[in-house]
């Protein structure tokens, strides 16, 4: 334990790494603040309020609209909408009188936007779809969601898909609960829309943090003492790797619990229990999953990511002991496959769709369409994310160390 | 306590470092002494367990020093020839560290490190780091590191290297002081280092030993007399192309000589005492290089 504290330290004593933690602080309190002030509230006459109270208010205009998502809900949303259209505000040329109208659909906002994901085109989102509906819609609410993904898949997706995916598909999007019970989640939504992009910085942060913990022995010409010391080749090796995950663990864990208690925190954690699919942003998803589910899932897909790409710094820093090589491979790894992503070429999205760094932007791999096939078996991408690199990651670990304990010191 | 070195062999592609070179060393300080690249620190590698020999053996009383590991290295403290440390270490944090790396407990490790900071004369900087401290400072700071876990055998790869003579000469007096009850493996190309403490002396010459005794049975090896002359500046020239030159010094008229060689080389020669530098210059006398005495 005394010579994995030594290694952590050596690491923070470093200037560059005590640059890097305090990015990852102010990263972080950035985000939060960011996520915290994006969130606004339309008063009664038309004024925008943000922040924490912003989020007070909306949060307070949605709670009556709480509840199981049945017809007659969904009826009286559409019914409401449809007066509220009809309202002088709604049809005013002035923008603080649209404002206003705005304002008073706020609280069933979330569920209009539902409405409008399931009536409207599977493959793009028509805001404006469910100022279309009639009341008589609403009974066709949870049958419209399953058809609009059916029509899709036999139409655009038809080439993409093969028979079982598709039946597999249409069956999560039967499989989930009806009714659908509704509460507000804008904490989770700001978490879920932040989440990628923190946990990518932190992810390259943790990669450069561990980087040198391999090579700093040669670039500093402690190599010859520390191999030839009683521990040098065994336990000393291990405290390297202990090191190594510790870092990554405390950085990333610090980082997103402070992270997630920011923006819940501000704009309150309710809406939990709700289904994913209650929520605009997981209305699409086939993963039937709560809101809670999603963020532990986010929480643990971004650790092991985390993790594996600095297990991945470690081992490179360790063969080569070069912490500049070692440092540049998680980087290539997180940004190339996303430089890919943008190329049309056949069956790529499938191998990107499993490729590390789809782990740290969870909340977009629950959104997606890749599904793959072993044996008759179809299975999301997420199943195989969480238990390939969770095992890639115990398996780097003894390769590590076998591999840096037999550096040979010339 | 018997270390053997058993026809060791190392090669670096197609040079070779080592050449079957064998050794015993049993207790007391023993001098490696060569000219730069003879390959006394691949050698010194070799038995800090750092590179496996290609061939031969090094046995530590009849067990395989590789095989035996950490209960090898537990016993080894080891000086490297280019020092490395961790430069934002304090002094202090630093011998900790490395007693954590050599297995001591806390409590052992620090009651050490105090101890050999007194005696290296490192307590007053013990707070600071050691990026900050002196070339002299940091060579005892890395005697501190070897001799932290009191161990059995010493290897010390070029100790003295860039210190002043007064460092080299306390550095020698300590060295001299640790030896006892131990084996010290002290390389040097410095004649002088070794020539007052080593028990046994081995001049190391292209991976192998060309000689080993005592001090003394190595002044007796030498064929050749030694001889100081004096000689007109003219003639000195003319005299270091001929014979094997350990010392030039320059008088206001004329040129003082140490000559090694058979015959009387002038007329007024007069024999002295052979000393260690003459005897490592008459055996590695073409590496320092094509008869050039002179600059």
């Amino acid at each position: 334990m005394a010579v994995v504290c030594y290694e952590i330290r050596k690491v923070f004593l470093r200037t560059g790494s005590q640059i890097a933690a305090a990015i990852c602080a102010i990263v972080v309190i950035l985000f939060g603040v960011m996520s915290v002030n994006s969130i606004f509230f339309v008063d009664d006459q038309g004024n925008h309020i943000t922040g924490i109270q912003g989020a007070r208010l909306l949060a307070a205009a949605k709670e009556p609209w709480e509840g199981p998502l049945t017809a007659e809900r969904l009826a009286l949303v559409i019914e409401t909408n449809q007066k509220e259209n009809a309202s002088p505000q709604a049809l005013s040329e002035d923008i603080t009188q649209n404002n206003i109208s705005y304002g008073r659909k706020q609280g069933y906002s979330d569920i209009l936007l539902l409405l409008s994901d399931a009536f409207g085109d599977f493959s793009y989102f028509d805001y404006y779809a469910a100022d279309r509906l009639t009341v008589d819609d609403a009974d066709n609410f949870y049958r419209q969601r399953v058809l609009s993904l059916t029509e899709w898949l036999y139409t655009k997706a038809d080439s993409r898909f093969s028979p079982a995916e598709k039946e597999f598909l249409i069956q999560q999007f039967e499989n989930v609960r009806q009714p659908l019970y509704y509460a507000a989640a804008d904490g989770w939504d700001q978490l879920f829309y932040t989440a990628p992009s923190l946990i990518t910085v932190l992810a390259i942060m943790c990669g450069f943090l561990v980087s040198g913990i391999f090579s700093c022995e040669k670039q500093w010409k402690c190599d010859a003492v520390f191999f030839s010391s009683f521990h040098g080749r065994k336990k000393a090796c291990k405290a390297k790797i202990g090191a190594g995950v510790a870092i990554a663990t405390i950085i990333y864990w610090a980082s997103m619990l402070l992270c997630s208690g920011i923006i819940l925190g501000c704009m309150g954690a309710g809406g939990a229990n709700t289904m994913i699919q209650a929520q605009f942003f997981g209305s699409d998803s086939f993963y039937n999953i709560t809101v809670w589910q999603e963020f532990l899932l986010i929480l643990f897909g971004g650790y092991a990511g985390c993790l594996f790409f600095a297990l991945l710094a470690m081992l490179v820093s360790a063969k080569s002991g070069s912490a500049i090589f070692a440092v540049t491979i998680p980087f290539i790894l997180i940004l190339l496959p996303q430089f890919l992503s943008n190329m049309e070429i056949p069956k790529l999205d499938r191998l990107l769709g499993i490729l590390p760094d789809q782990l740290l932007s969870v909340s977009l791999v629950l959104g997606g369409y890749n599904l793959y096939d072993f044996a008759g078996k179809i299975v999301g991408a997420l199943p195989i994310l969480l238990v390939v690199y969770p095992a890639l990651c115990l398996v780097l670990l003894p390769v590590i160390y076998t591999i840096y304990k037999k550096t040979v010191v010339r | 306590m018997e270390l053997n070195l058993n026809d060791l062999t190392k090669k670096f592609g197609p040079v070779t470092a080592v050449n079957h070179f064998s050794g015993k060393m049993t207790h007391g300080i023993y001098g490696l002494l060569g000219v730069n690249g003879a390959g006394k620190t691949t050698l010194m590698r070799m038995l800090c367990t750092l590179l496996e020999p290609d061939f031969g053996k090094i046995t530590l009383d009849g067990e395989d020093i590789f095989q035996m590991g950490g209960s090898y290295r537990k016993i080894l403290g080891y000086l490297p020839q280019d020092f490395g440390y961790y430069p934002d270490f304090t002094v202090k944090d630093y011998l900790m560290y490395i007693g954590a790396l050599k297995g001591l407990r806390p409590a052992v490790a620090k009651k050490r490190v105090g101890i050999l900071m007194e005696k290296t004369g490192l307590t007053k900087v013990s707070g600071k780091k050691m990026k900050k401290l002196s070339g002299g400072m940091k060579r005892r700071a890395g005697i501190a590191q070897a001799m932290l876990n009191d161990p059995k055998i010493l290897v010390l790869d070029e100790p003295t290297a860039g210190l002043d003579p007064n460092e080299r000469i306390r550095f020698r007096n300590l060295i001299s002081e640790l030896a006892a009850e131990r084996v010290v493996l002290l390389s040097t190309h410095i004649v002088s280092d070794v020539e007052y403490i080593a028990n046994e002396i081995w001049l190391m010459k292209d991976g192998g030993i060309v000689l080993e005794g005592t001090v003394r049975q190595l002044l007796m090896s030498m064929p050749e007399t030694v001889w100081t002359c004096f000689a007109d500046p003219a003639m000195v020239p003319m005299l270091v192309h001929k014979y094997k030159v350990s010392n030039i010094k320059s008088e206001p008229d004329q040129v003082e000589l140490k000559i090694i060689s058979q015959a009387k080389p002038v007329e007024d020669a007069v024999p002295v005492q052979a000393s260690l530098e003459d005897v490592f210059l008459y055996y590695f006398d073409e590496k320092a290089g094509d008869g050039s005495g002179l600059l």
